[in-house]
């Protein structure tokens, strides 16, 4: 109806313009506003919580696997480090970051760097001493480490990119396959849980049950689409200089949600 | 209930004229880009009837209701292809009671298409039923099977009720099916791709939705349509199914616009990274072809390749066909069943 060029579709053109504008600045105004509220000193207050976060009596579920998923052009290695020390210091076990891009398996030394950094300033004041290692794995291989599990002393990353997403289901596709073939496995045999075994070797961590999804844009960006099936999508509008204030929140509405597994 | 209000398709006379600021609504909504295919996960009956007071079963029906007249608002503004959650392969632990009422109720509204063949052949509705149909009881398997074979051949509107369904059992069957490929020889593992698995999902006569909407504010996927919206935008809504109106359809419309031109930049990126590969990987078999024959021929690589990718795409669709004709068939063998087993229910 509208593909000529008609007076009336000028004007819609126009309403639709304007509400779409409209949302824009709105967003910006938020922006700005959230700029301006954002304390300037943050540290001290992140090792009180830090240090408190574990029995903080309000947080009754803990997430045991979170993703970090940065769904925006630019990843700040700094923030994005810290949101990792934050989760390790609130006793999450298990921590992974996507970007779609693999900015940061990219930049691994870098973000072990920062990661390390704010470590240091977070048990500086803190009476607990031990000296925190830090392990950065990338293409999901399994360490023989602490298979993938976080202990006291040892924090433990998974870095992940688009490749991993539809990209590893088509290699294990491809493995299966080969498998079938040689009749090594019989084709009835490949069920999920199979599959999932296959995918699970690879990522050798359970999937995420909260995915910390960070960016404006509400999509996931190729994020993992077997791993990330009852995962609670929970978002923030952007990752760079994240407050402790919101990352909590973010976590206290995790505790808030409910699981029912299809019953 | 009456019956009016359950039919499949809504006529000017069973939903009232539309009102004029809806039309303006959707007019200014179409300026901007539309979706084609939207997903939706109709969540919260089952609270919307504790809530209300009534048993599930009536949530339930309240829900179905809700979905026919969802899909008349998405016609209108130019959605012409909806895909819903109905019934979950999990849905199966649910208590028996409860879900004896929802295969009631399927058979109840899948015999209702049948009854309501004109109008549908009018409106030019396909429907299908994507899931592992093998788990439903055998006369619903069978009308279903009725219901996709009598409208497979129209395009104007087309709705995919997933039921029985999971995405992880979906991706599975991709799996093994592109594996039995590979054992019957009909393709080569290294044929094995995004695009070629996509096209073994139940989806596979389906564009990815471009918009995902799931009702009663879950913030999760539950196992729907996993791999299909990888590069879709996502809408949460805090409305329980039976609630929603057609301001939350324009609301998740005006939210797929603002975010549509980010997430398609991103799939456009996906998708040359996609074709990248595939030529990557048809090069590597090529090489691994010459080293077999410990000589390179003499021809240019390009025209090899080219060659080389020719084969690779015959090898494919042909694998494809098989896999279709073996769903087909399995369509087939159902009908003839219905056929043999009952003497034909006088439809009219």
């Amino acid at each position: 109806m509208l593909s000529t060029v008609s007076p009336a579709g000028v004007i819609l053109r126009f309403i639709h313009a304007f509400i779409y504008a409209n949302q824009l600045i709105l967003n910006y105004a938020y922006y700005v506003f959230k700029f301006l509220t954002v304390p300037l000193d943050k540290t001290p207050r992140l090792c009180q919580d830090a240090k408190t976060g574990r029995s903080d009596p309000s947080i009754r579920k803990l997430p045991l696997h979170v993703g970090i998923l940065i769904a925006e052009d630019e990843v700040s290695l700094s923030d994005v480090a810290r949101i990792v020390v934050w989760c390790f210091a609130s006793g999450i076990s298990h921590i992974s970051i996507y970007d779609r891009k693999g900015f940061c398996k990219l930049h691994e030394e870098a973000l072990k760097s920062h990661m390390s950094n704010h470590l240091r300033k977070m048990y500086q004041s803190s009476s607990n001493k031990a000296v925190v290692e830090v392990h950065i794995q990338k293409n999901g291989l399994s360490s023989n480490l602490n298979n993938g599990h976080s202990s006291q002393n040892s924090l433990e990353v998974r870095l992940f990119s688009a490749d991993d997403g539809r990209g590893s289901i088509v290699q294990a596709a491809k493995s299966i396959a080969t498998a079938v073939a040689q009749h090594r496995v019989s084709a009835e045999h490949v069920i999920p849980q199979y599959l999932d075994s296959i995918l699970q070797e690879k990522v050798g961590l359970p999937d995420p049950d909260l995915l910390l999804k960070f960016g404006e844009v509400q999509c996931l960006m190729g994020c993992l689409p077997w791993q990330i099936r009852l995962s609670e999508i929970i978002s923030h509008a952007t990752h760079h200089n994240l407050d402790y204030k919101s990352f909590y929140s973010l976590i206290q509405q995790f505790n808030n949600t409910k699981q029912r597994f299809g019953r | 209930m009456d019956g009016s209000s359950s039919t499949w398709i809504k006529t000017e006379e069973t939903r009232g004229k539309k009102s004029w600021y809806h039309s303006v609504c959707e007019w200014i909504l179409r300026s901007g880009p539309v979706p084609h295919h939207v997903a939706f996960i109709m969540d919260g009956n089952r609270r919307f009837a504790q809530k209300n007071s009534m048993d599930r079963a009536q949530g339930h029906l309240i829900g179905f209701d809700k979905l026919t007249e969802t899909l008349q608002w998405c016609l209108d503004l130019g959605i012409t292809e909806v895909t819903v959650y109905a019934f979950s392969i999990e849905n199966f632990k649910r208590s028996k009671d409860e879900v004896d009422g929802l295969m009631e109720l399927a058979r109840q509204k899948f015999s209702r298409l049948m009854q309501e063949k004109d109008l549908i052949e009018k409106h030019g509705v396909c429907f299908r039923v994507l899931g592992k149909i093998d788990l439903l009881p055998l006369d619903i398997q069978e009308i279903v099977a009725e219901a996709m074979d009598m409208t497979k051949h129209n395009t104007k509107a087309i709705l995919n009720i997933c039921f029985a369904y999971t995405s992880r059992e979906e991706m599975c069957t991709a799996v093994r099916e592109v594996a039995e490929g590979v054992e019957m020889g009909l393709i080569k593992e290294s044929d094995i791709s995004e695009s070629v698995l996509e096209q073994c999902l139940y989806t596979n006569r389906s564009p990815h939705p471009e918009l995902l909407v799931r009702t009663s504010g879950e913030v999760r996927l539950s196992d729907f349509l996993l791999w299909q919206t990888s590069y879709s935008v996502l809408s949460f809504m805090p409305v329980l199914w039976p609630d929603f109106s057609i301001w939350h359809l324009y609301a998740g419309v005006v939210h797929y616009q603002r975010h549509h031109q980010s997430v398609k930049a991103a799939r456009d990126e996906h998708e040359k990274e996609a074709e990248r590969k595939q030529l990557e990987s048809d090069f590597a078999a090529l090489k691994s072809k010459a080293g077999e024959k410990q000589e390179f021929s003499e021809s240019p690589v390009a025209s090899q390749l080219k060659e080389y990718a020719e084969e690779r795409r015959t090898r494919v669709n042909r694998f494809l066909e098989h896999v279709v004709s073996k769903r087909d068939q399995y369509i087939q063998k159902l009908l003839s069943q219905k056929r043999k087993g009952l003497p034909s229910t006088n439809v009219s």
